[in-house]
Parts: C-alpha cells; structure tokens; sequence
C-alpha cells in the first residue's frame, strides 16, 4: 500500500515536473482572470447617451462658453468628497462635447497621491451623455480630477468674429456618492437614472394655407400641427426686407389650441412692430419668439398672423424661408421629457441613484432655461432671467412658484438646500408638503448683508410619494419691476428601494 | 520544390506545437474577452509564447528599453496619456526580461 502510494506521489510529481511550464501558464491564465473580473468591477464606465434624443439639436449649444477647450484641458473639483481605502462610490456627470477625444478623470487627494477612476471616449454631439463611474478608492481621496488626454486639434473655439464653434467640452452636474456595499456587490447596483430631456426643431413646411409668404392679405393660418413634446419653448419665423425704424404698423401673433372638436383656445399671444423685431433678431432673415408654454402631445396647435390695429393699414412683412427649404417659413423648437417606464418625468438632469440599501434623488437648478420647464407650477410673471440665470418672480404678494418631486417610489427623507438671489432682495419663503395643499414653511438663516440661507432636513415617518416645494414672495411691499428668485436650489432624497 | 518543404515544415511545425498554439490562441481569446487593448493582448500572447518556448532575455531588454526611452519624450512632447502607456508597457516587459532571465539561470545551473 506505502508503495502504491509513493509510486503515485512520485508519478504526479513526475507529471507536474515535465508539465512545469503548462502549470506556470495555468497560473498565468488565472491570475488574468482574477485581475480582469476585479478590474472590471472597479473601472467598468456606463454612458448612457439619450436614446430619444440622439437626433435632437440644442439651440444654446453655440452660446455656451465649454467647461473644457484651447489650453484649458483639465478641471479640478476640490473637496467633493473624502474617502479610505476600500470604500465603493459612483462618480457621475453630464457631457456633451464638440471634440474627438478623451477624457481621463482621476481622484486625487491634497498630498498629491492620486488613482485614475476611468477614461471616457469623447464623439461630437450636441446631446447630453450621462456618465456614470463606479469604482473603489484605494487611499485617502478628496477631489476629482478631469482632463482632455490629448490636445490633437489646437484650433480655438472662437472663430475670427469671436463667436463660437463648437470646439469644447462641457461638463456639468458632477456628483460623487459613497455606496453602502461590500466592492464584491458593486455589480448588483442598478444603473442610475438621470432626468433625460432634449430639444426638437418642427418646421413648417408647406403649412400655411392660402397665403404664398405674403403678410399684405388678411390673416394667415398654419394647418393644424402635432407639436410632439411637453413644452413650446420657441417660435422661429422667416421674414425679409424688415423696416427696422417702422413702428407704425403692429402685427399680432397667436399660437392656439385647434383640435377638430373643440372651441380655439390661444396658447400664447404676442404683438409686434418692425421696430421691434431688433430684439427678435436670431440670424439673418429669421426672427424668435420666446413662447415658453406647457403643450399636450395629444393636441393640434395652429398658428396664426394678423395686422393688430387698424385693418386699413398697408402692411409690411413679407415671408421668407427660415432653411433651405423654400416652403418653410415658420418652426417651432420643443422641449420634451423621457419618462420612466412611460409615466414619471424625471426633472431635467435629476439623478436616482442606488446606494446600495436605498435609493438616493438628487434635483438642482441648472442656471438654464430648462429650470423654468421644471417647475410644477407658477404664478403669472415667473420667468427665466436671462442675466442672472435664474428662474424668477414679481416681488408682488401670492406670487410663488412650486416643484414637483415623484418618482413612483416612497421617500422618506429630504433635504433643501437654497440661498437667495439678492442681498436687498425683501424676503422669501419656501414650505413643502406632501399633497400641493397643506403646507409648512422651513425655517432660514440670514446674517447681515448676506442673503437668506435655507438648509433643512426633514424625516418622513411614513413616507410620502409627493413632495411638493412652494417658493412664495413674503415681503412687507409689492414692488413693481423687482423679481425674487434662488441663486441655488437643491432638493436631495432618501427613497426607499 | 523549395516551396513545398516550407509548407512540409510549417505543417510539422503546426502539429508539433499544436498544444502550445492553442495555449497562445487562449491568451488572445482570454484578451478579446476581457476588451484589453490590442497592445496588451499581443503582449499578453508574447508573454505566454515566451514561457512556453523561451527567448534571450535581452530580446525583451531591448523592447523595454525602447518604451522607456520614448516615455520622457512623450512628456515633453506633452502626451501625457500616451507616455503613461509606454511606462506601463516598458514595465511590463522589464517583468518579462526578468522572468526570461530567471529561466536562463536556471538553464545555465543544469
């Protein structure tokens, strides 16, 4: 028996000793392997580049200054978070890029040690891709380093009139969050969902009825149009030989609801003299009306232009196209919400994200005109300042303006964060509830010559899947001409998973 | 004539190392399936290549030196990322040299 089992000792021995190097290439094979599975759990980067949009176009792409372009290829985001060895986050943002390139994105800490989290391949597109990066921090870490890797094209931004073209990147909406799960879980995780929205142009062609592009007849009307999306945001129109001194003649604008069935019901409304059109001056021959108004995708929309006034007077607009198409002089530029399983509106660039034991929501203002979309309500004179960036109201008394946040999931903790626009501003208050109804005002602080600062956490014991915000004008005097607004707002939620 | 003893000899060559083929056809499948770079997956494959049937330990010497060498002057040239990845590869094939060299000792000592 001790002999058999010597011999058999011996012959594997044997075996592995004239085998030795298919043993090594073993090893070799699954130590790759291992390597790989950990790497990929730990650098594995999702994109996710919006699907109903893809084809969209952004009207404010040319205007924007980008976050990265020319020689200014990296940006560093001090402080945002603060981690040790082994714990898991999600580090995600929103980019949108006029360049082929890369952009390498590491986590650095104030003693210069630093660990790359991931490489994100940058294509030209004027739609928003939502990053998002999970990885595991192998050290003390406390900023977020992002940066072009290579500068190929060197060529500027600003072409020789100093306006833009295209040639950066845009990074907006960086968040990193730590993620309650052992680095083993981290593919259990459910990809975050981020609040998808994107703009469409609708041109008119070959819509209007009885009129060839001539304003001297009566009225012309638009045949009625589907507009596919939640908002009407602009009114392009093409107009040629504009007298720009004359304010004699008025012509009256009016987009409105024409379903077969049902009575006319005017959307927006607005007039007009030539001289005006300085200020509607988009580019040469076309002229933009902010519209800015809540559409229903079931409905029809017609259009129409009428002399205001006198009807005797001799008017002077005549149509001209707004594309290279010769029979389209009107189009109109939607903005339009992707749902969750076909019902909720996530706030434009909101984030549910997993953190492993809960969910957490996360809205801030945007600085863009898309803030005013995301409001759920508001009284007559809000509106998108255009200087401050701000969503603003008339300080008048009653005036407000509320958000909506739902999610078709409980939560059960929030917290609202938001600072006033101006110092002399009178004040403002801001109340939540849970049913648009009942509400209760969160307390402020505010020290002199400084700004009204909100902060507050509130527990919701049994959950709620509302959460309504109201910001209301609570002044002692209506002053005529002055707006209130919040230079920050962010509204950030615990949701049960 | 010339022509056939060269596919003679490949075809012998192919059924002769057919074990360490399908070894280095691995290690290219293992890289493919991982979406490792092609740089990595061929010096992945060479590196599988050269245990199974070792090579001079300065042939990996001079390749590592090589990327070395072009590390500093991607610096300067200001290709940041491309010059992290020449040092990552000139380390990967000093390992290679090193390894190459544990084997030539171990020869030498037989």
């Amino acid at each position: 028996m001790k002999t058999m089992i010597l011999t058999l000792i011996k012959t594997i021995k044997n075996y592995v000793i004239i085998n030795s190097k298919y043993w090594v290439i073993l090893c070799i094979f699954v130590l790759a392997i291992i390597l790989s599975n950990k790497n990929k759990a730990q650098e594995e980067v999702r994109v996710y580049a919006p699907k109903a949009f893809s084809h969209s176009y952004d009207p404010y792409w040319e205007k924007e200054v980008p976050t990265l372009f020319d020689n200014i290829n990296h940006i560093e985001y001090k402080n945002v978070f603060s981690s040790s060895a082994g714990d898991v986050y999600h580090l995600n943002f929103v980019v949108k890029s006029g360049l082929e390139n890369k952009l390498l994105i590491k986590a650095t800490s104030t003693t210069g040690d630093e660990m790359t989290i991931g490489e994100v391949d940058l294509h030209v597109n004027n739609t928003d891709d939502f990053i998002e990066i999970p990885f595991i921090a192998d050290g003390a870490y406390q900023n977020i380093w992002i940066e072009m890797s290579e500068l190929d094209d060197k060529s500027s931004i600003f072409n020789v009139n100093g306006e833009m073209n295209r040639r950066g990147v845009f990074i907006t909406n960086l968040g990193i969050s730590r993620i309650d799960i052992l680095p083993r879980d981290l593919h259990n995780l459910s990809p975050t969902f981020f609040g998808d929205t994107g703009w469409s142009e609708v041109l008119l062609e070959n819509n209007i009825n009885e009129v060839g592009g001539d304003l001297r007849k009566e009225k012309i009307k638009t045949k009625p149009t589907n507009l596919e999306g939640d908002f009407l945001a602009f009114l392009d129109i093409g107009i040629e030989e504009v007298d720009f001194d004359s304010k004699k003649n008025k012509h009256k604008v009016t987009i409105f609801k024409c379903n077969k069935d049902t009575k006319e019901d005017v959307l927006w409304s607005d007039e007009f003299s030539s001289y005006d059109m300085r200020k509607l001056y988009l580019r040469e021959n076309v002229y933009r009306f902010e519209v800015m108004k809540k559409i229903n995708k079931n409905d029809l929309y017609c259009l129409s232009i009428s002399k205001a006034g006198k009807k005797n007077e001799f008017d002077d607009l005549s149509f001209a196209p707004i594309t290279e198409k010769e029979d389209a002089f009107i189009a109109f530029t939607i903005f339009d919400y992707s749902e969750i399983d076909g019902e909720i509106k996530m706030l434009t660039k909101s984030k549910l994200e997993d953190l492993g034991k809960t969910f957490k929501y996360e809205y801030q203002n945007n600085n863009f005109v898309t803030d005013l979309f995301d409001l759920f309500e508001y009284s007559e004179d809000t509106k998108f300042d255009r200087d401050d960036k701000l969503v603003v109201s008339g300080e008048v008394e009653g005036n407000y303006f509320t958000y909506k946040f739902a999610l078709n999931k409980v939560f059960k903790q929030f917290r609202i964060e938001a600072e006033q626009l101006d110092v002399d501003m009178d004040q403002i208050g801001i109340s939540y509830s849970f049913n648009n109804n009942d509400w209760q005002e969160i307390g402020y602080i505010q020290e002199v010559d400084d700004p009204q600062k909100f902060d507050q956490v509130v527990n919701i014991n049994d959950g709620s899947g509302e959460v309504f915000v109201k910001v209301f004008f609570k002044g002692e005097k209506n002053k005529k001409g002055r707006y209130y607004g919040l230079k920050k707002f962010r509204f950030s939620a615990i949701v049960q998973k | 004539m010339k022509k056939e003893i060269e596919k003679i000899n490949l075809k012998k060559l192919l059924v002769e190392n057919k074990k360490d083929i399908t070894l280095v056809l691995c290690a290219v499948a293992l890289g493919i399936f991982y979406g490792w770079s092609n740089m990595e997956v061929i010096i992945f494959a060479l590196f599988v290549s050269s245990i199974l049937k070792p090579v001079p330990m300065r042939f990996f010497a001079a390749i590592a030196l090589f990327f070395l060498i072009l590390t500093p002057v991607l610096l300067i040239l200001e290709r940041n990322l491309r010059a992290e990845e020449f040092a990552v590869y000139s380390y990967y094939f000093l390992i290679m040299t090193v390894i190459m060299g544990l084997i030539e000792i171990r020869k030498d000592k037989k």
